[in-house]
Parts: structure tokens; C-alpha cells; sequence
């Protein structure tokens, strides 16, 4: 898994290498060229929201001095990269479906429960150790990035400043927050993931049909629910919940008057109900495998 | 044997669908015991197992192991038992040793050697340092067996441990039972279908059919007893011989198949028929005595086909 990360990190670096162009040494003359050229389109075409949100932001630029960063840069590449949580996400829900669902698909589960250890002791160190692989795993996608970005495209200070629009408004970002958000709130995801892996395959006991059904749910999930946005009550849903990302810099809320403590507590709740099952489930049933 | 039972199974009963997959079953097992639980394929000897090692909760009754009830005190009464369930099914991916550490660890046994200790009774130190995986079906049974034997338990539970072992296996793994119950004095519980192979290598044996316990006869009774059975004897002259038994079975009709008369007797008779064809100059080539109250009843909860 740790493997099949670094090489798509990697991969990654060397495509954008070659497919992004280089930061140029006068990014002011790049800039104003974009914004002459947004402002000629714009005149033929006034209603161009992007446009007219990036005229913004190179105006912006322009007047106070803040190079766009690029993702052919270290950090920019690292921040570009905080998409590939998705697959931490997706081998944490593996590894976990499989510590629970596996015990009983290999018939190992019988030789474990026959020790003098509660169930629920075994099922909670199985938890712990999920967590732990999850954010070693989203560590190792941090520090893989970084160095692969560095080797590629040179260190830099961390110390920049990203831009972005928030009510027509120009707000200003630091990188390290904005990494933070990337990488940081993926363990609340990854937490959610987790403990639902756990549930579906205490539930189901087979390895295949909780590795299946939990995958399915987590993408199907995240998609209905950008489908039933129209609807307010789609804002109790898990999926509508689990990506706290909305709430920070240029992200925004799925449904209008959600926020950042309605989205905890939901969390909360649903973090409660699930673990509440799985527990219950794996201690309560028979093991006849 | 010891006084104070090891095991005491009271009520136990497993409730599945409608039917009582173990039904109301009551039986005290000892230290320095072979118990063995025999039934034909179906009749409940793995539901009973699993109810006793805490797998499955008992829908009426309870098991209690060295004074610890499994319903009540679970981690204590799990402290003095080791066991298999069906297949010792254990991590491939990991070496047979490796295994061992882990479940070590769980039992929380600290004693270094401990491990080597297990590994040089089931003789596998050898082969302790290959993936499990590629084990052979004897090798996991005796890594099972290793695995059970850990934390030095009270009682010993296997189910069914000769299955895919060959006859030296299997009269090794009897060796071993022997062993643990005579000289370590621990309560061995062994399932099987297969009363021939309980017959030699228990104490006392508990028939189980459609989950009622049946029986429980010592198998050491089979060696005299009142109980008439049926002799076979192969002798020559044979007219002689006939005449010598006509006086003590003056109202038996003998069956006789060439060299080989069959009659019914109780065992307690056989020596002094022996001897008294013996002193009348008779050759005798072959003595058997079968047909045991235990097979008979064995037997007949079998439908006597092909199992015994
Ligand atoms: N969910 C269920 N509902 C009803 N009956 C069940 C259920 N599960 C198992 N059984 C029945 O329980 C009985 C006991 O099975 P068990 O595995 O204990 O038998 P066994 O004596 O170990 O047999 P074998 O010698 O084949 O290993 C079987 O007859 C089986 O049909
Ligand atoms: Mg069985």
C-alpha cells in the first residue's frame, strides 16, 4: 500500500513536471499579460464569473506583490497532491475491513476469541491500530510529497500566501494553512471511514462483501449527496458531513446554514451510533465460522 | 484421576432455528482424563465445543472451567482452557513461531522458552520458522495443538485432532493426549466420529446423537463386565471344543463358520473357557470378544452404517 502511494506521488511529480510550465522569473509579466487578455474577453463576454474572479485575484496580486504559486513547486505540488488522501481513505477502509472481516473469512477469529481478553478490548485494539495506519499512511503521503516535490522542483520556505475569493472579497491564505486543511482534515474523513469499515464488516463478517459494500457506499455516498444538496434535510446525511474542507478557504458549504459545529456534532453522533453497533455486534454474536 | 471435577457442563443447551442443536447436556469431566465426545456428523459435538470455549453464549445452562463460569467470569474461565475449534486456522503470512508469540502475548505469558518448551512437545522446533501458509495439515494440527498447550491449561479442548492425520499421526497425537492427562494432569476433551480411535486413546466416553447425551460408559469396562457379548473362537478339533462349551451354554445354539464358533457370553466367563480348552488339548488360533454395550448403542444412534 505504502508502495503503491510513493509511486503515485512520484508519478505525479515527474506529469506535472512536464505538463505544467515552469514558475517564470518575472511572474509580474505573465500575470499582466493574463489579466489584459481576461479583460478583452470580458468585454465581449461581461457575465464570465471566472474571469472576473481571476481578474480579481491578478489585480490583487499585482498590487501587493504575491507571486501565484505554481504547482511545478514544492509546495504547490504538495498542496496539489492532498488529493491522493482519497487513497489513503481507500486503503484504510481495506486494511480495516479486512483486520475484522478477515478474522472470520480465514476462520483465525476462533483461536483469537478463545483467549482470556474481552471481544470488546480485541475490537478496540483493532480500532487503534487502523487510526494509527491511517495517519501513518497520510504522514507518509505528507513527507513523500514533500521530498518529491523538493527533489523535483526545489526547496522552498513554506512561508507563502495563497489567494482566494469569498464573497467577492480577496482573502489571503498562508500555504501552511492551507495545507493544513488538505491533509489535516482528511483524519476526520479517515476517522468516519474507519469506524464505518469496522461496522459493516463486524456486521457482514466477510472480507469481500465489506471490502465491496463499505467502498461502494463511501463513493456512492459522496456523490448522492451532491444530488440531494437541493433538498435541506440531505444535510443530515453522513457523506453531506464527512469533508470539512467546505468550511475553510475556497470551499463552501454544501447545503446553505450548515456549518463547522453542525457538521461536528452530526459527526459526533454518527461516529457514536456506529461504534455503539460495531461494538455491540462483535461482542454479542455467535462465531461459527 | 482427581477428585474435583475440571470441567463441570450443566443444562447446557443450544437453541438454533426450532431445534435444540445441543440438548440439556450435563457432564463433570476430571483432571488426569481422555474424555471422549463421540457422535456421528451433525449431532452437535462442535456446537457443544464452541458454547464451552465461549464462541457461542448457551441459550440454557452454563459451562463452568475450574470453578469460572464462561457466561459470567469469560476472561478467568478462558485462563485455564486451550483448545481447537474444527481447523486450527492461524495466520499464513506469518511463521509458526510467529504465531506463537502472538497468541503468547495475548495469553500473557511472559516466561521466555515458553514457546521452544511447546515447540519441542508437538516436535515442530524445526519447521517453526516457515510460513504457515505452506504447512501441511499435520503441521498445522500439531502448531494447533502447540498453540493450546501455551499457557499450561486446566483443561484441553480438540475437536476432532486426528482429522488428516495418518496413522503414525495419529497414534503420536494419541501418545500425546495420553501424556498431558496421565503425567501434566489436565482434563483432555477430544470429539470424534470415530469410536475405534476413541477407544484407544480415552478414559470415558460420552455418546452424543441429535445433541442429547446418550451414554457415558468407561471404556475400561469393556475389559470384563457382566453384560453378555458375543465371543469368536477359532479352534481346532472344532467337535471337541463344541462339546466343552455344550456344557456351559447347555441352551445357547453356537453358529459355527468353519474353524470359527460364535457364541454369546458375558466377559467375565472368557478366561475360564480358555482355559478349560486349553486343558483339553485344544488349539486355539484366535479369541475375539466384540459387540460392547458401547458400540451396540453406537451402533444403533449410527444406524450402524460406515462412521464406527
Ligand atoms: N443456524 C442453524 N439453524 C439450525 N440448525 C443449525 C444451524 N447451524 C447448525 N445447525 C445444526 O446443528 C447441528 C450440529 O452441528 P455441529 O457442527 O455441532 O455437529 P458436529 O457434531 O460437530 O458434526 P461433525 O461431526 O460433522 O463435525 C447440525 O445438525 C446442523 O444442521
Ligand atoms: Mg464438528
Amino acid at each position: 500500500m505504502a508502495g503503491i502511494l510513493a509511486v503515485v506521488i512520484i508519478g505525479g511529480a515527474l506529469i506535472t513536471l512536464l505538463n505544467t510550465e515552469p514558475p517564470a522569473d518575472n511572474w509580474r509579466a505573465e500575470v499582466q499579460q493574463q489579466v489584459e487578455g481576461d479583460r478583452e474577453a470580458l468585454a465581449e463576454d461581461p457575465e464570465a464569473v471566472f474571469l472576473q474572479e481571476r481578474l480579481t485575484l491578478n489585480n490583487y496580486r499585482l498590487d501587493n506583490d504575491i507571486a501565484p504559486i505554481n504547482d511545478a513547486t514544492q509546495w504547490g505540488f504538495v498542496d496539489f497532491v492532498s488529493i491522493l488522501t482519497m487513497f489513503v481513505t481507500l486503503f484504510t477502509v481495506i486494511a480495516a475491513t479486512s483486520s475484522v472481516a478477515g478474522e472470520f473469512t480465514n476462520g483465525t477469529i476462533k483461536l483469537l476469541l478463545i483467549r482470556p481478553v474481552k471481544r470488546w478490548m480485541i475490537l478496540l485494539s483493532k480500532l487503534i491500530v487502523s487510526l494509527f495506519y491511517a495517519a501513518g499512511l497520510l504522514l507518509l503521503l505528507f513527507v513523500t510529497a514533500y521530498l518529491a516535490g523538493g527533489l523535483f522542483f526545489g526547496f522552498q520556505s513554506p512561508q507563502l500566501t495563497t489567494l482566494y475569493i469569498d464573497n467577492g472579497q480577496v482573502v489571503e491564505q498562508s500555504m501552511a494553512a492551507s495545507i493544513w486543511a488538505g491533509y489535516g482534515l482528511a483524519m476526520v474523513n479517515l476517522v468516519m471511514m474507519t469506524i464505518f469499515a469496522f461496522m459493516i464488516a463486524a456486521i457482514f463478517r466477510n472480507s469481500s462483501i465489506a471490502i465491496g459494500l463499505t467502498i461502494f457506499l463511501m463513493f456512492a455516498g459522496t456523490n448522492v449527496v451532491v444530488f440531494l444538496s437541493q433538498y435541506d434535510w440531505a444535510k443530515y446525511i453522513l457523506f453531506a458531513n464527512t469533508d470539512l474542507r467546505m468550511y475553510f478557504g475556497t470551499g463552501e458549504p454544501l447545503i446553505d446554514g450548515m456549518t463547522l459545529g453542525f457538521s461536528i456534532v452530526i459527526l459526533a453522533i454518527y461516529f457514536a451510533v456506529f461504534a455503539f453497533l460495531t461494538f455491540f455486534v462483535f461482542s454479542k454474536r455467535d462465531v461459527a465460522a | 484421576m482427581n477428585e474435583n471435577p475440571i470441567v463441570k457442563i450443566e443444562g447446557l443447551t443450544k437453541t438454533l432455528g426450532r431445534k435444540n442443536v445441543v440438548d440439556d447436556i450435563t457432564v463433570d469431566i476430571y483432571g488426569g482424563e481422555v474424555f471422549g465426545f463421540l457422535g456421528p456428523n451433525g449431532a452437535g459435538k462442535t456446537t457443544t465445543i464452541r458454547m464451552m470455549l465461549g464462541l457461542m453464549k448457551a441459550s440454557k445452562g452454563d459451562v463452568q472451567i475450574n470453578g469460572f463460569s464462561v457466561k459470567k467470569q469469560f476472561v478467568q474461565a478462558m485462563e485455564h482452557v486451550g483448545g481447537i475449534v474444527e481447523n486450527p486456522e492461524m495466520y499464513g503470512y506469518m511463521s509458526g513461531y510467529q504465531n506463537l508469540v502472538h497468541y503468547a502475548r495475548m495469553n500473557g505469558i511472559t516466561t521466555k522458552g515458553r514457546i521452544d518448551q511447546v515447540l519441542d512437545v508437538v516436535g515442530m522446533r524445526e519447521s517453526s520458522g516457515q510460513k504457515v501458509r505452506r504447512y501441511s495439515l499435520g503441521m498445522r494440527q500439531r502448531l494447533g495443538l502447540a498453540q493450546a498447550l501455551l499457557h499450561k491449561p486446566k483443561l484441553l479442548i480438540l475437536d476432532e485432532p486426528t482429522n488428516g492425520l495418518d496413522p503414525a499421526g495419529i497414534r503420536e497425537m494419541r501418545r500425546h493426549l495420553r501424556y498431558l492427562a496421565e503425567e501434566e494432569g489436565m482434563a483432555v476433551f477430544v470429539s470424534s466420529h470415530l469410536l475405534s480411535e476413541m477407544e484407544l486413546m480415552c478414559d470415558r466416553i460420552g455418546i452424543i446423537q441429535t445433541g442429547k447425551l446418550i451414554d457415558v460408559q468407561n471404556v475400561h469396562d469393556f475389559v470384563g463386565g457382566i453384560e453378555e457379548k458375543t465371543l469368536h473362537l477359532t479352534v481346532d478339533p472344532i467337535r471337541e471344543a463344541q462339546k466343552i462349551l455344550k456344557v456351559h451354554f447347555p441352551k445357547q445354539t453356537m453358529i459355527t463358520k468353519g474353524k470359527t464358533i460364535q457364541l454369546q457370553t458375558a466377559p467375565d466367563k472368557v478366561p475360564e473357557l480358555i482355559t478349560e480348552l486349553a486343558g483339553a488339548g485344544i488349539n486355539i488360533y484366535e479369541a475375539s470378544l466384540n459387540g460392547g454395550t458401547l458400540e451396540d448403542k453406537f451402533l444403533k444412534v449410527t444406524g450402524g452404517e460406515g462412521v464406527v
